[in-house]
């Protein structure tokens, strides 16, 4: 157990194409130089945004180093598995995020990094019996269970896989060898002597007999500004100008990055030495201050503040690249129809602008989109979505087209249905006047049942229906959807 | 892991070039019925596409009608309509009201501080789901507020509310707001307030009538008749009386047939 603690885990990413360009960049023509510029730096890119799944992320190849097509990357991820569900989690997280950047990688998961760096590059050669456990078409695994020996399994791959320089690989392969096995038939101490300290080095290395270290890229920077008030102060006014200015720096110092504020999130500190917490999320990355700070002066109104406020820190939580794109005349009339042929709102940035002042005074639940779904049960087969997170997730809507439904369904439809009092009943036991609303109704129609009932495999009781539907009119000209169940019955919703 | 078989790689390779060369070219030859059965099943398909299309047209057509006998003038996108209503239908009417507003893709907002709006119905007459936004305001000052800014945003196309009560002072912002940002105002108030004073441009009663048309659906239900009289505002050009008859089965609203005179 103890041995099993202290075991290291390296995954090396080996990404044999250049990764894909930006929007901004596609269709660019660069010359040479600057297209490994370009490459280098999105690199630098990939390689934070691999922060996520470790915090340990180098990059051990530029692209197209030591004559070996594409770049590579390692990633300690010693202790991180149960993050992920385990090991094979983040690896089948880690492809899945991998395949929708469009990004082609051979990842090799080892307990040195010499070893998954020769599975991550020779790995297709076969090494290993087991499958791996994820399958994508543009993402191939490679792995060695912690208690398995490197150097057996590396026998069979080429001496290249000891990341050796080409002048030992081309004076070892003159001698005839061209396999890891071959190499570690001779004895160890002539190795040295004859091919130098390198060779032996490697394969201490590929053990892990030799420790090795790779400089760690360090995290992007935090994005933050800060004001502090001579005067403790309780005038929103005050607070909405210096919240303006803020907003102000930071876009600055994002602007230098290329980048766009995407959230942010406020900090105020109270005279009474307590500090308040909120923050406020965009749709777009719109950069333009006087709106960021109009949603954060309406997030403070919502805000009870119990002292006046010393100090403002505003914190950049999420932050977009900036898009370039060439202004086009006719944007929303010709050909700007979904597919579902309902056309594109025209005034879509305008509509979003609101939604995004709505979402900071009302909060985020409050503003809503009927996501509507398959089930029997009326209070069930709706649900209403935050648009915020709607929005965030999926720019396209995610709500099916519905048909017209022949089944007549109330246009206000009571959270808790409220008990009605039957006061006269017929034949049937079916209500010809009753109570409810704060009134005396007396029914002038009658409809159903229509019988709605939970699925049997219902496991929670609580949630069990058994109810029998009725249309009534009463004579007042009012409709109402009332139900009944075992003992009881129920007003439900209003039709109007 | 073994390697595929090199010779198994070269075929699929060639064949594969083969294809991208040839296209449709390569397809199998297929059984003629099989064929004729397909092209049948298509034409079928586009028959009863083009019949449904052609019911749409025509029920959107009579809508038009009727809604021009309303608002001889077109329906008053930029101006706060005032409905109150005695009995059912008045809020389907103002849903349908709302959907030929919004038929240039505009979003529809619903504010309801009670959370008793249920959206079947309105997707039942044909508004898209991702058309609707729901606003539920707490407390009765964010309501106004929140109604304020979803009249004065271009994105709405209709912004309907009931059970919120503004002052006087507050309807003629929103009147103005209407007018100027281009929304369709639907405020739904019981009948009893018609003595109350209003900034709306034009008002509207809509009352459920108990004549049922026999016949059309098995269904009492799914048919109803609504009158709309005109109380205030320069439209319902064809006398201050109109009979709508809402189809909820079709989700479409046509004029209501006078019934024969008695002998």
């Amino acid at each position: 157990m103890q041995a099993e603690r202290s075991v290291r885990r390296h995954l090396c990413l080996w990404l044999p194409d250049p990764l894909p360009p930006d929007e901004a960049e596609r269709g660019e023509r660069l010359k040479a130089p600057h297209r490994r510029e370009r490459e280098q730096k999105r690199l630098e890119a990939f390689a934070l945004w691999c922060q996520q799944f470790s915090p340990c992320v180098s990059i051990e190849r530029e692209p197209g180093e030591r004559g070996i097509a594409g770049s590579t990357l390692l990633l300690e991820i010693t202790g991180l598995g149960p993050l992920f569900g385990g090991e094979q989690g983040l690896v089948k997280t880690l492809s899945r995020a991998l395949c929708r950047r469009h990004v082609r990688a051979h990842l090799g998961l080892a307990n040195s990094i010499g070893t998954a760096w020769a599975l991550a590059h020779f790995g297709r050669y076969p090494v290993l019996d087991d499958p791996p456990p994820f399958r994508a078409p543009a993402i191939a695994l490679h792995q060695l269970a912690p208690g398995t020996p490197p150097l057996k399994t590396l026998a069979p791959l080429p001496v290249a896989a000891l990341r050796l320089q080409p002048g030992a690989i081309e004076s070892l392969a003159l001698l005839g060898i061209h396999t890891v096995g071959q190499l570690l038939a001779l004895p160890r101490k002539q190795l040295a002597s004859r091919f130098g300290k390198e060779v032996a080095q490697s394969i201490d290395r590929v053990t892990g007999n030799l420790a090795e270290s790779l400089p760690i890229l360090p995290p992007p920077e935090e994005t933050s500004a800060e004001w502090s008030f001579e005067f403790p102060t309780c005038d929103c006014d005050l607070v909405n100008a210096v919240f303006r200015q803020l907003v102000d720096r930071i876009g600055h110092t994002l602007s230098d990055r290329s980048r766009i504020p995407l959230g942010i999130a406020c900090r105020l500190k109270l005279q009474d030495r307590t500090e308040v917490h909120f923050a406020v999320a965009l749709y777009h990355a719109c950069g333009d201050v006087p709106h960021l700070a109009e949603l954060l002066g309406l997030r403070l109104e919502r805000t009870p503040l119990t002292a006046p406020v010393c100090d403002i820190i505003l914190t950049v939580t999420e932050s977009a690249q900036q898009e370039y794109r060439q202004l086009t005349w006719f944007d929303h009339h010709e050909g700007a129809h979904s597919t579902d042929s309902l056309p594109t709102n025209p005034f879509a940035a305008s509509l979003e602008r609101c939604l995004e002042r709505l979402h900071g005074r009302l909060g985020s639940r409050a503003v809503a989109q009927p996501q509507l779904r398959t089930d029997a049960i009326a209070e069930r087969a709706v649900r209403f979505v935050s648009t915020a997170r709607r929005s965030r997730r999926n720019r396209t809507p995610a709500i099916r087209k519905t048909s017209h439904s022949i089944d007549l369904r109330p246009l206000w439809l009571h959270r808790n249905p409220q008990r009605i009092e039957i006061t006269r009943c017929d034949r049937d036991d079916l209500p010809l006047e009753f109570y409810c609303l704060g009134g005396h109704h007396t029914v002038r129609l009658i409809e159903g049942p229509e019988r709605i009932e939970s699925s049997r495999h219902t496991h929670h009781r609580a949630r069990r229906v058994f109810r029998d539907y009725y249309r009534v009119e009463t004579t007042s000209l009012k409709r109402f959807w009332i139900f009944r169940t075992a003992r009881d019955w129920f007003l439900h919703g209003q039709f109007d | 892991m073994t390697p595929p078989d090199p010779s198994l790689l070269s075929r699929t390779a060639s064949l594969a070039e083969l294809k991208a060369t040839l296209g449709d070219l390569l397809a199998p030859a297929r059984q003629t019925a099989e064929a004729e059965a397909e092209i049948g099943e298509k034409t079928e398909t586009q028959e009863k596409t083009g019949t449904q299309r052609h019911a749409h047209t025509a029920a959107r057509e009579e809508e038009e009608g009727v809604l021009e006998k309303i608002f001889p003038h077109g329906l008053p996108a930029g101006e706060l309509i005032e409905i109150l209503h005695r009995g059912f239908g008045s809020g389907t009417l103002a849903l349908c009201l709302a959907r030929v507003a919004s038929r240039d893709g505009r979003a529809i907002a619903v504010l309801d501080p009670c959370r008793q709006f249920y959206p079947h119905p309105a997707t039942a007459i044909g508004i898209a789901p991702q058309q609707l936004i729901v606003l539920r305001p707490k407390r009765s000052t964010e309501a106004i507020w929140a109604l304020e800014q979803a009249v004065r945003c271009r994105g709405f196309a209709a912004v309907l509310w009931r059970a919120v009560r503004p002052t006087l002072r507050h309807l003629r912002r929103l009147q103005h707001a209407c007018e100027q940002y281009d929304t369709l105002g639907l405020l739904l108030r019981a009948e009893t307030t018609r003595r109350q004073p209003t900034a709306a441009r034009t008002r509207l009663r809509v009352t459920a009538t108990d004549a049922h048309r026999p016949g059309r659906h098995a269904s009492p239900f799914f048919q109803h008749r609504l009158c709309i009289e005109r109380l205030r505002g320069a439209h319902l050009a064809a006398g201050n009386r109109i009979e709508l008859e809402m189809d909820y089965a079709s989700g479409t609203f046509r004029q209501a047939p006078s019934l024969p005179l008695a002998p």
